[in-house]
């Protein structure tokens, strides 16, 4: 036996037993999220939110809303924040230093004035300019914060110096809730008597193609152009599966940064979102995990399957590259700050499981796959290993996507089927076969710049242009 | 290499058959959707003519009439499901005379033998805590036995229905299982049974006083908040009591509970408890007290300023304020009111009185 030929097996091998360890586990992720899913159903179909929604038990939330140069849309996305139907809430827009004339629209459309706040640095940020209150009862809700520009992170941070509630709710500022989305979310800090519940997060849904008014979502359909579609597949997969099966396990690593709600105190002791990185929502649920994991304290991070929250997806592969190359960064950054708990049993299942899936199987998988695919081509090209076993491997990987993707689909029907038109159904199914060929090697692509960028020591956010549900607009963080 | 051309047909065959799943379910669906709107057309006839067959304002002791095909309707579960979900529908909007014969309707359709039948039999949780959940919306007082034996269910939706149910029959005097429950009451339970409380006349219930000396941690906490809820003055040293209990969130709801019930002696027996507290009580305190407290106790207060949290510290001055606005030129007058964090502490809670 040659060298090369034990090469080639070697690295066969690993290949093929990594491609079987990590389709064994999203069967499993699959089959455990369907448990969760349906117990959550049952449940929700005994709940009535007006109980809490008119209650003065309700847990207090402050929903923080960074904005920059958001000016086209702001006032209509305050208005829609603040009409969400809570009881016990304070919505602060933090302006993180704007170029346009976004805190003068503010200031004109809510009759804001500056006041003398007193803003508790517990959480070091980029100065505060000003704090304005509405000199009109029925917006006694609003605080607006302008501060100087420091990114997401740090306008988030300085959400949270000002809040006055237990939990904060962060969110994007162009997202559109569901009107029960701050009750639905607030449930699950309530209903644990042994653990501390110390982040919630919800679905979120493509609002590409849905029609909305006044900021409001009013009828849902499945976007017309491909990229949108294709992740509305994607975010049906990653939270109806994958995200139910984590919570249910209690390793979820990641609240998505466009909705999620957090126990302020357990915020303001981890020291709040990290600025260093541009993952910043990944890194600060688990750095909130890892604090209590440390402290020995009893606790769970929730999720819930219902669609809370609908956001505007990247329509063009340019834009949409910049998101996954984000994405990839922000993880590798996450795991690299972390990186004392891989298999480390002192952080029990966060440590053994949940850090170990994103090392191999969502950090080393786009790279995995890019160098398994070139090596294949070149052994296939040089006659050391055969065309039809390069093809074989691929076609079985390929197919099982398609089979996950399908599944996904069939669990939407089965829950909460937002897409009741059996042609969007269909057209649904399409996009699961084209995916594998159109769009994941786009994904695994931009996934390798990401690591490229990286190690180049690139970290910028990537400018995130949104043609916007009304009238076009820019936002760049 | 023949096992991946096998296991891709495996893949492929399982997604192609979830695929006709899909559709076939699609189908029926649309299908149902059809046969629904036609049997929730007979529910609704059958349900209009219960409501508005009042005769003088009293339920008579006639039964409704039934369609022969109606009756043969009754065999098709799908049906049953359907009317009796209508029903509780219905009874949850009416009340009055109307209300008094959805319930007769209820019976004359052995509905609630039904329900009765799948509480007792169905070892499912969610079918269970739904017979419990009809059978109280129902008004089914003859099955408390076997309701009340479920407030201490192992599984936590049942008995959360079963506690809830109990109350909506049996109103305050519905609460006494919190005597027996061996499991913790969640928040979101304790909300659901004060708003089902909320809808009842208040009444002088008693209880309480044992529920504050519960082993069970969460009933002391809903002794509490019954307390202030329903003003319980009278129980005001057995609450004082719960000031010095071990676990931080009953000494927080005992703060709350002695705002609503409070005497001369509160605020300073608030103020000595003050130094022992955890920080997220001592805030708790210093809120409390901004109703509670009168100008002597400012200078207790005003000392507190010395202790390190700026949170705190801008909540002492704005209780310092409330009680007594003049009382702000004292705090301007300490060393530290023209140095940070005091000083804007002062500026911010001046503007709020403005």
């Amino acid at each position: 036996m040659s060298w090369q030929s034990i090469v080639v097996d070697t690295f066969t091998n690993i290949i093929l037993v990594y491609s079987l360890v990590l389709l064994s586990l999203y069967i499993f992720i699959g089959l455990y999220s369907i448990g969760e899913v349906r117990k959550h159903l049952l449940k929700n179909s005994f709940t009535d939110y007006r109980a809490l929604a008119s209650s003065s038990l309700a847990p207090s939330i402050s929903i923080l809303a960074p904005a920059y140069n958001e000016g086209a849309n702001i006032i209509e996305n305050v208005r829609s924040l603040l009409s969400i139907y809570y009881n016990n809430l304070e919505v602060i827009i933090i302006n993180d230093g704007s170029k346009d004339d976004s805190l003068e629209k503010l200031i004109k459309a809510y009759s804001l004035c500056k006041t003398d706040h007193f803003v508790n640095q517990q959480i070091q940020t980029k100065a505060v300019r000003g704090v304005y209150k509405s000199s009109k009862k029925i917006y006694r809700k609003l605080i607006v914060v302008d501060k100087e520009n420091g990114g997401k992170a740090d306008a988030l941070n300085v959400g949270i110096n000002i809040s006055q509630k237990d939990y904060i709710v962060c969110i994007d500022v162009d997202c559109i809730l569901e009107q029960d989305a701050l009750l639905k979310l607030a449930k699950p800090f309530l209903e644990s008597t042994k653990h501390r519940i110390i982040a919630t997060g919800g679905v979120i849904r493509i609002a590409n193609g849905c029609k909305i008014e006044d900021g409001r979502l009013v009828q849902i359909n499945l976007p017309n152009e491909f990229l949108p579609r294709v992740q509305t597949l994607e975010y049906i997969r990653a939270f109806l599966l994958g995200r139910m099966a984590w919570s249910r396990l209690n390793g979820l690593l990641l609240i998505s940064g466009a909705f999620g709600a957090f126990d302020r105190d357990i915020v303001v002791k981890c020291g709040g979102y990290n600025h260093n990185t541009v993952g910043e929502d990944m890194e600060l649920v688990v750095r909130m995990r890892r604090y209590m994991e440390e402290l020995k304290l009893p606790y769970k991070v929730r999720f819930i399957p219902d669609p809370l929250c609908w956001t505007e997806a990247p329509a063009t592969f340019k834009i949409l590259g910049r998101q996954r190359n984000r994405w990839t960064r922000g993880t590798i950054e996450t795991l690299q700050m972390h990186k004392v708990m891989f298999f480390n049993p002192k952080y029990g299942l966060l440590g053994m499981l949940s850090y170990p899936y994103w090392f191999f199987f969502e950090f080393l998988a786009p790279i995995i796959e890019f160098v398994g695919m070139i090596c294949f081509l070149l052994f296939a090209l040089s006659g050391l290993t055969n065309w039809r076993f390069f093809f074989g491997l691929l076609a079985m990987v390929f197919s099982f996507g398609i089979m996950y993707s399908v599944f996904a689909i069939l669990m939407e029907v089965l829950t909460y089927n937002q897409y009741k038109r059996k042609k969007d159904i269909l057209r649904l199914v399409l996009t699961a076969l084209l995916e594998p060929f159109l769009f994941h090697p786009f994904g695994v692509w931009s996934a390798i710049k990401g690591n490229i960028d990286l190690l180049r020591k690139k970290n910028s956010w990537g400018e995130m242009t949104r043609q916007g549900f009304t009238t076009p607009k820019s936002a760049k963080n | 290499m023949i096992y991946f051309e096998v296991v891709t047909l495996i893949f492929l065959g399982i997604a192609f058959l979830m695929i006709c799943f899909i559709m076939i379910n699609l189908t029926i669906r649309k299908n149902r959707r059809k046969k629904y709107a036609k049997s929730k057309l007979m529910a609704d006839l059958l349900i209009r003519n219960a409501i508005f067959s009042e005769h003088d304002d009293a339920v008579t002791d006639e039964p409704f009439p039934i369609t022969g095909r109606t009756q043969k309707m009754l065999s098709n579960p799908h049906f049953k499901r359907l009317l009796t979900k209508e029903l509780l529908a219905a009874k949850n909007n009416i009340s009055g005379v109307s209300a008094l014969n959805l319930k007769k309707l209820y019976i004359q359709l052995n509905l609630d033998k039904d329900a009765e039948e799948r509480l007792r039999n169905c070892k499912k949780w969610h079918i269970k805590a739904k017979a419990i959940q009809e059978l109280g919306v129902m008004e089914q007082k003859e099955y408390l036995n076997k309701i009340y034996r479920c407030t201490n269910n192992k599984n936590e939706l049942v008995r959360m229905e079963a506690q809830t149910t109990i109350v909506k029959l049996y109103g305050f005097e519905g609460l006494r299982f919190l005597d027996i429950i061996s499991y913790q009451l969640t928040e979101w339970q304790q909300i659901k049974l004060l708003k089902e409380l909320s809808q009842l006349p208040p009444e002088n219930f008693s209880g309480i006083e044992k529920w504050l000396k519960s082993k069970n941690n969460s009933v002391i906490v809903f002794a509490l908040k019954l307390a202030r809820n329903y003003h319980r003055f009278e129980l005001y040293e057995q609450v004082v009591e719960c000031l010095t209990h071990e676990m931080e969130n009953i000494r927080l709801e005992t703060i709350y509970t002695l705002e609503k019930i409070y005497n001369a002696d509160t605020a300073n027996i608030l103020l000595e408890r003050y130094e022992h507290e955890t920080l997220k009580n001592q805030k708790t305190i210093v809120n409390v007290l901004q109703n509670i407290a009168s100008d002597e106790n400012i200078p207790t207060l005003i000392n507190f300023l010395e202790q390190g949290d700026n949170d705190l510290k801008r909540m002492i001055v704005r209780t310092v304020a409330n009680i007594n606005p003049a009382s702000i030129f004292q705090l301007k007058e300490l060393p530290e009111a023209n140095s940070h964090p005091l000083s804007q502490i002062i500026k911010q809670i001046e503007g709020e009185l403005i």
